[in-house]
């Protein structure tokens, strides 16, 4: 019986086309994931229409989000001053010095800050992108975005794979 | 240079349009949170998470241990059914097995005699080697149900200097699931073309707050397992029908902020047919095997400041081996004797992580076990008489620290050094000094040395004290070993691994005295090759080549070293089934153990995954090939035969 049921099987799978599954490259899944965390956050009044993303240290990132066929006004983050046209910060740097640097600028801003690193993450990142070999998931840290008055909606803070 | 630039971002965008419109609801809407998280990645990921090395997490490119990582997608799309089954899919590792229990050897040390000491299994970060060999259950006798898992993490090489005993070839890490990926309740029944039946059940659940808590149970009965020694002539029937095994699992726990609270249980009862002496000639009958085992944890972890994290466990652990042997004993007559082995032990550590200064990342840990119980008793249960009893009280109080050192942008060091104290081994301090080097964002360089050891367990002074002999000294092991990898493009990386390791005083049997000794010295070295290759539709191939040399002090290489490992996993989606293939080959070449040479293998297993909206179901054959499979891990038996084989199908019902 096992052997009738192997070449059943087997021939089943000789025989089928193979077609291309959905799936994604890592920096346009991770954009995606940006987006659709800004969908899920609610900032203090003004409400915001769209949000404006700022990438800091990920050019791979930030092409992924400016080539995103949806509605994301996405830019590079490289001076500080410019933080006042931001909704969405991504930090793709895990240098301390630079992690400091950005940590002092960014205290009691209300902004989403995102990353896809431990290091950053650990300093002073709301929502990590955490990427395994199949796929990315997420870890929030829900006090550290509260104390910058944000809210995330439930949806986002269930599907989390941790909420600290 | 523009061209190539140019070229990317030509890449990216295609990639990112293409990606989005496959989507029902086309280019305007985005998917949702649900399906990214279940979208595979068509690439090699730059760089993931791993937390064991280091004991905090890091991301893998800082890491100077050679991290290897096996998900839950991997679990279920393989359908392993163990954590040996897991393990054996990862570089440098095979495993053996007589029927009973699961043997691990790695990096071509799989000494007969040996239940598993030699690396150190963390549940959670909960050191869960048992206390009287020091054992890492693997089998059907582990705690964790593999439904379970959510990752394992093997970091590779000596991890003495932050972990102490038995880390000695490396650490093996159980990530187990919380309420996210449990995702609310779910049965899963696996049935077997060997009569095996397992069923799984799972409940979890995540207040708005972050609070969540989850519960597993599952059972699992294997009638009539095949049998793994040949049985006497003309008692095939017979011998079948003893050989069996039931086990449970039970799992409870909780989240809320920093706190975690866990309790984890399993049973297991395994029957095998026994051929035994009796004064009215030959007698077959039941050798009784159960096993019981929990873990009672208690996690928390706190920052103190914003460059200062503090987190500890609390542990009560407990591993009770029961054999119940018939014999004719000349004065009792019919009766049992009993081997009875207890363990007790409670653990706790504290770790406190500083990240305050530029360039370190700085880590202090304690440790304390106290295996305030360790016991093996032989009874005649007839007579209620102990023929032997041998007790042990072990404490160990350890003590490291460890400093990752960014000294310039693109290179850090690792120093690390622990110090071990125990009542049954000598003070132990094991320094660790690792470096890598980031010579681009797709290159990376590491070099690791660092010193390891294990002391002799309490079924190793048994053992010898039953003869008298000595207590065999701790071994150590000296080790360096030299990584570099590279991801040559998106689809495509390699790690190329080299290493060298001295052994003094290796603790081991040999079939001309059955008693532990220590080996003088023994060199081990080898060279590692892993290819991670996304192809295509989405299918993904890694394949991973090990080679490698062990030998003694006389030259002789050590038994039950294979020269050589290949793994090969391969995925492929197949959207006109709605399906996922998979394909998975472990080959082990040649091995001697005392005088039998047992002949290398090649086991190739197969099947489909499918995953519908509430349902997934699996179909998986196990030993396609049907190859004869010889292990020898215990001397003083004959060669055991692993499974041939064996056809699988498990449903999983996802209820709300």
């Amino acid at each position: 019986m096992v052997s009738t049921i192997i070449r059943v099987c087997g021939g089943l799978w000789l025989c089928c086309a193979v077609w291309p599954a959905l799936a994604a490259d890592e920096f346009s899944l991770k954009a995606t994931f940006l987006y659709r965390f800004a969908q899920y956050t609610q900032w203090p009044p003004p409400p915001r229409q769209n949000a404006r993303f700022c990438v800091v240290g990920h050019p791979q990132l930030l092409q992924a989000l400016q080539t995103l066929p949806l509605s994301a006004d996405a830019r590079a983050l490289e001076q500080a001053a410019a933080l006042d046209t931001c909704d969405v910060v991504m930090l793709g740097i895990s240098e301390r010095s630079a992690l400091q640097h950005w940590q002092q600028h960014l205290a009691g801003r209300p902004l989403l800050v995102v990353t896809d690193n431990t290091e950053a993450y650990r300093q002073l990142g709301m929502i990590q992108l955490l990427t395994s070999p199949d796929g990315i998931s997420f870890q929030v840290d829900l006090q550290r975005t509260q104390a910058h008055r944000l809210k995330l909606g439930s949806q986002l803070l269930k599907l989390a794979r941790q909420v600290d | 240079m523009q061209v190539t630039k140019m070229r990317t971002q030509m890449r990216t965008c295609c990639a990112a349009t293409a990606w989005l419109l496959c989507w029902p609801l086309a280019a305007q809407q985005a998917p949702s949170l649900e399906q990214l998280l279940s979208t595979p990645l068509t690439d090699v990921p730059s760089q993931i998470e791993v937390s064991t090395a280091a004991r905090y997490a890091q991301s893998s490119s800082h890491s100077v241990n050679v991290t290897y990582v096996v998900t839950a997608a991997d679990i279920a799309l393989f359908q392993w059914q163990t954590l040996a089954d897991v393990l054996q899919s990862l570089p440098g590792i095979y495993i053996s097995t007589d029927g009973a229990f699961k043997y691990v050897g790695i990096r071509g040390l799989g000494q007969p005699g040996d239940f598993n000491s030699r690396l150190l299994f963390l549940l959670d970060g909960v050191r869960v080697n048992e206390n009287i060999y020091d054992a890492g259950l693997l089998g059907n006798d582990a705690l964790v149900d593999v439904e379970n898992i959510d990752r394992v993490e093997f970091a590779a090489g000596p991890g003495a200097a932050v972990y102490g005993n038995n880390a000695f070839f490396g650490v093996v890490n159980i990530l187990t699931k919380t309420a996210q990926q449990l995702r609310g309740g779910a049965v899963n029944m696996t049935l077997q073309s060997d009569s095996s039946q397992r069923f799984f059940f799972n409940s979890a659940h995540r207040l708005e707050q972050g609070s969540e808590w989850w519960f597993s149970a599952s059972h699992q009965q294997r009638p009539e397992i095949p049998l793994e020694f040949a049985a006497p002539d003309g008692l095939d029937t017979e011998f079948l029908q003893k050989n069996s095994e039931h086990l449970s699992r039970l799992r409870l726990g909780g989240r809320h902020q920093g706190l975690q609270v866990q309790a984890l249980w399993a049973t297991q009862q395994r029957i095998s047919p026994l051929l035994y002496q009796h004064a009215s000639g030959e007698k077959v009958a039941s050798l009784l095997d159960r096993n019981d085992n929990f873990l009672l944890s208690l996690a928390h972890q706190q920052d103190l400041t914003p460059d200062l994290r503090l987190s500890g466990h609390l542990n009560q652990s407990g591993s009770r081996f029961r054999r119940d042997m018939p014999v004719d004993h000349p004065e009792a007559g019919d009766t049992i004797l009993a081997n009875d082995q207890l363990g007790r032990w409670f653990s706790a550590d504290l770790l406190l992580q500083y990240q305050g200064l530029l360039t370190h990342d700085l880590l202090f840990g304690l440790e304390f076990q106290d295996d305030y119980r360790q016991r093996i008793e032989l009874t005649l249960l007839s007579t209620d008489e102990r023929v032997q009893g041998i007790y042990g009280h072990n404490q160990r109080k350890s003590l490291f620290i460890q400093d990752q050192w960014q000294f310039l942008p693109a290179h850090s060091l690792l120093l690390g050094l622990r110090y071990d104290e125990s009542r049954v081994s000598r003070p132990q301090l094991n320094p660790r000094l690792g470096w890598v080097w980031q010579l681009s964002d797709s290159q990376h360089l590491k070099l690791l040395h660092g010193s390891a050891y294990r002391a002799a367990n309490l079924y190793e002074f048994a053992t010898n004290f039953a003869v008298d002999a000595p207590t065999p000294a701790d071994e150590d092991i000296s080790s360096t070993e030299l990584t570099y990898e590279q991801q040559l493009s998106r689809r495509f990386s390699y790690r190329l691994t080299w290493f060298y390791a001295d052994i003094h005083n290796l603790i081991s049997q040999t079939a001309a005295q059955p008693i532990f000794v220590n080996a003088r010295q023994v060199h081990n070295k080898g060279t590692e090759l892993n290819l991670d290759w996304r192809l295509n539709n989405g299918a993904q191939l890694s394949a991973a080549w090990s080679w490698q040399h062990s030998q003694d002090q006389f030259g002789q290489t050590l038994q039950n070293s294979p020269a050589q490992l290949v793994k090969l996993q391969y995925q492929q989606p197949l959207s006109s089934l709605n399906a996922q293939f998979s394909l998975g080959l472990n080959a082990v070449s040649r091995r001697q153990v005392a005088d039998t040479a047992l002949p290398g293998y090649v086991v190739v297993q197969s099947g489909l995954y499918w995953q519908l909206a509430q349902h997934q179901l699996g179909v998986q054959v196990y030993n396609l090939l049907d190859q004869p499979v010889l292990d020898q891990p215990i001397l003083s038996n004959p060669p055991s035969q692993q499974p041939g084989r064996v056809l699988s199908v498990s449903w999983r019902w996802q209820l709300w």
